[in-house]
């Protein structure tokens, strides 16, 4: 059986780590996304996703560095998105470093790019990143462009419609349960899971360990976590052992903390 | 420059400030607004009982483990320790373990203030010199690659607790304040932060960890042997967690200092300061004041800047009287710069010459050879965005008759203290 993957987001805005809570940004981790990479990477992170977040199409090319200089402490996989428009970019970026790209606003506004970039890099090169919302009435649509804009269209469909173009992958996000310390959208997240054939990354909302194993059992494949990563000292370890003790199958390397299995 | 609404916090302020994108209020003024519990939902007698129940868990691990001690705290003698180790004792019955690192810049109140921490609190108390060799180098190299003679300081502080708590098998390492989280909000009290060795190498030493320096400007793997952390395996064979007080507690440096001043006989300095007007904060290292006169070099704010933004999130101060404090105190020159170069062995001139590059170009420029400020706080008018930003006034105002003796005010200046530490400004530090 393959194993659950977790994953660390960093969210970058003008070179900095923030935090993000329902995409706005209320306070900046990190000056530098050096610092978070070294430590995730050393507390036995299986993934990395980088995302540039700033508001300004301008910070593309800052963010390039980010990710070169990202990919030099970095020994897992790792994927990096925001403002990806067109085929250059997407280029800059694998060149960078990242071993895969994030796309959202794409998907909505140039679908052919996707297809393209699929078609060219392959599949598991390509992350659909989807942010869905609830409005007033408790509807669940998605949104694009860093939240602002909604689609109407309802997540699964969305989802489908993003592994048809070709993406690999999924990562699924939500507006309303990003920053708000209560875990993932677990009905969207469901039905997302259920809806598609491609791995799915729960993110949005975890406080608590036990947040990330409600996304397993709603069918991620992976989990990912933002702010929370930052707080305590061997955050990720600490997460992983707690999905260990849980029965989850992560993988194990020589330095985490030992959970001592039951002998035979 | 883009300065907040609320306090006077500049748009570069170290390590990390956002702005509300619609009200234009920061981060630091966001953290400190979030501590009131209808803002934010925070329930502090929770809290309270929270950190009660981790004392409690400390205390039955160190009898698990036939320790002597509970926890550790970090002390430097100023009014934070002396809080910290009250709180501690008198109220949740722990047996603290008290660590000082002596960073060797030390004034005499710190001295005083230290010795009277250790006698009040009857702890047992362990500090550990580092010698003046190895500072000299470590400081002089720093200033000249990024512009910070206090670095062995903030590495030291950062380092020797976690080295005790291994070496003594004691898990718990009690923190004060989150000093950044303070200042300008880099986190947030919903988080329960805690301590990380990564806020150690990114933010208290600037990213550099000790084995990088060895070589450099001729310091030796001796020089930085008290800097180097333990490893990961040794601190999780032990469990060690550092916790800051102030995720569980309101912290009102105010409150703490007037409360261990009666309770425990901590003293501020009586002698008007050169950087800033408060009396009774940092006031253990003498360093301090050409440390800050630093940042304002590199950055065009100094402590004036912090004090008053603090006193204007309390409400004890208006926006305009904060503006007259930054106008006075933060471009001043702190009279033991000399004694400072002196001891690293270069010239004022040689100093200034040092910093030029590090001057941040955002407020910066220099004019037919002379340096200039682009920008300053007090250059802005007070429009529609800060007076929307502003808190309710306190009735308890900075400046206050009641206030005296923590706050310089030159026309009610505070009362000789009586003894020499406190009421002579001193121009050299004590290395003991």
């Amino acid at each position: 059986m393959l194993k659950h993957r977790l994953i660390a987001v960093i969210i970058v805005r003008q070179g900095q780590v923030v935090q993000s809570v329902q995409f706005k940004h209320t306070n900046v981790i990190h000056y530098d996304a050096i610092h978070a990479v070294e430590a995730f990477n050393a507390w036995d992170i299986d993934e990395l996703v980088l995302l540039n977040v700033s508001r300004k199409p301008e910070s593309r090319d800052g963010f390039l560095q980010v990710v070169e200089s990202a990919s030099r402490y970095c020994f897992v996989p790792l994927a990096a998105g925001g403002w990806i428009g067109d085929d250059d970019y997407a280029s800059r970026l694998l060149r960078s470093g990242a071993d895969k790209l994030v796309l959202n606003t794409a998907l909505a506004d140039d679908p052919a790019l996707v297809s393209r970039l699929s078609e060219k890099y392959g599949a598991q090169c390509i992350v659909a990143s989807l942010d869905v919302k609830h409005d007033a009435a408790g509807k669940a649509t998605v949104f694009v462009d860093r939240g602002r804009r909604d689609t109407g269209q309802p997540p699964a469909e969305w989802a489908r419609r993003a592994e048809s173009l070709g993406a690999g992958e999924i990562f699924f996000n939500s507006v309303d349960q990003d920053g708000a310390r209560q875990g993932y959208d677990l009905a969207s997240l469901k039905a997302v899971c259920g809806a598609v054939g491609v791995p799915v990354i729960a993110f949005g909302g975890v406080f608590t360990w036990q947040h990330l194993l409600e996304g397993i059992q709603a069918g991620a494949d992976a989990v990912a976590a933002a702010n929370i990563f930052h707080y305590t000292e061997h955050s990720t370890k600490k997460a992983k052992t707690y999905l260990l003790e849980h029965g989850v199958n992560v993988r194990r390397s020589g330095t985490l903390k030992t959970f001592q299995e039951n002998a035979d | 420059m883009e300065y907040c609404s609320r306090c006077l916090y500049p748009a570069n302020a170290k390590p990390t400030i956002i702005f509300d994108e619609e009200d234009g209020v920061c981060s630091g003024c966001n953290y400190h607004a979030s501590r009131e519990s209808r803002l934010a939902n925070i329930d502090w007698d929770e809290r309270e009982r929270m950190f009660a129940r981790i004392c409690e868990e400390a205390k039955r691990l160190a009898k698990e483990r036939g320790n002597p001690y509970d926890c550790i705290v970090p002390v430097s003698g100023g009014k934070d320790s002396h809080y910290q180790v009250w709180l501690l004792k008198e109220r949740y019955g722990m047996t603290p373990l008290l660590v000082t690192f002596n960073h060797a810049f030390n004034s005499p109140i710190g001295d005083r203030n230290l010795a009277n921490l250790v006698e009040k609190s009857g702890c047992e108390h362990i500090r550990q010199t580092a010698g003046l060799d190895s500072v000299r180098r470590l400081s002089l190299h720093m200033l000249k690659t990024v512009g910070d003679l206090t670095w062995h300081y903030h590495a030291g502080i950062r380092t020797l607790p976690f080295r005790v708590a291994v070496e003594k098998n004691i898990p718990l390492i009690v923190w004060g304040e989150h000093g950044f989280a303070e200042l300008t909000g880099i986190v947030t009290l919903e988080d329960f932060v805690e301590f990380t060795k990564w806020t150690r190498k990114e933010h208290d030493m600037r990213g550099i960890e000790a084995h990088e320096l060895i070589g450099k400007g001729g310091i030796t793997a001796s020089d930085i042997a008290p800097y180097v952390f333990p490893t990961d395996e040794e601190i999780e064979r032990v469990g060690v967690r550092g916790i800051y007080m102030s995720n569980f507690f309101k912290w009102d440096a105010k409150f703490q200092v007037e409360t261990v001043m009666r309770q425990w006989d901590f003293s501020p300095v009586s002698y008007e300061r050169d950087r800033t007007f408060n009396l009774y904060a940092k006031v253990e290292d003498h360093a301090n004041d050409v440390h800050d006169y630093l940042k304002f070099l590199k950055f065009g704010y100094g402590r004036a800047t912090d004090d008053a933004s603090m006193e204007i999130r309390h409400g004890r101060m208006t926006r305009e009287e904060g503006i007259e404090q930054v106008r006075h105190y933060d471009a001043r020159e702190p009279r033991t710069l000399a004694f400072y170069c002196e001891l690293m062995g270069i010239s004022v001139d040689e100093f200034y010459r040092i910093i030029e590059p590090m001057r941040d170009p955002a407020i910066w420029e220099k004019v037919n050879g002379d340096w200039r400020m682009k920008d300053a706080v007090y250059r802005h008018p007070i429009g529609a965005a800060e007076e929307a930003a502003r808190v309710k006034q306190n009735v308890d105002r900075t400046f206050s008759p009641a206030n005296q003796a923590l706050y310089f005010n030159p026309l009610n200046p505070p009362l000789k203290r009586g003894f020499p530490a406190a009421d002579e400004f001193p121009l050299r530090c004590q290395v003991l």
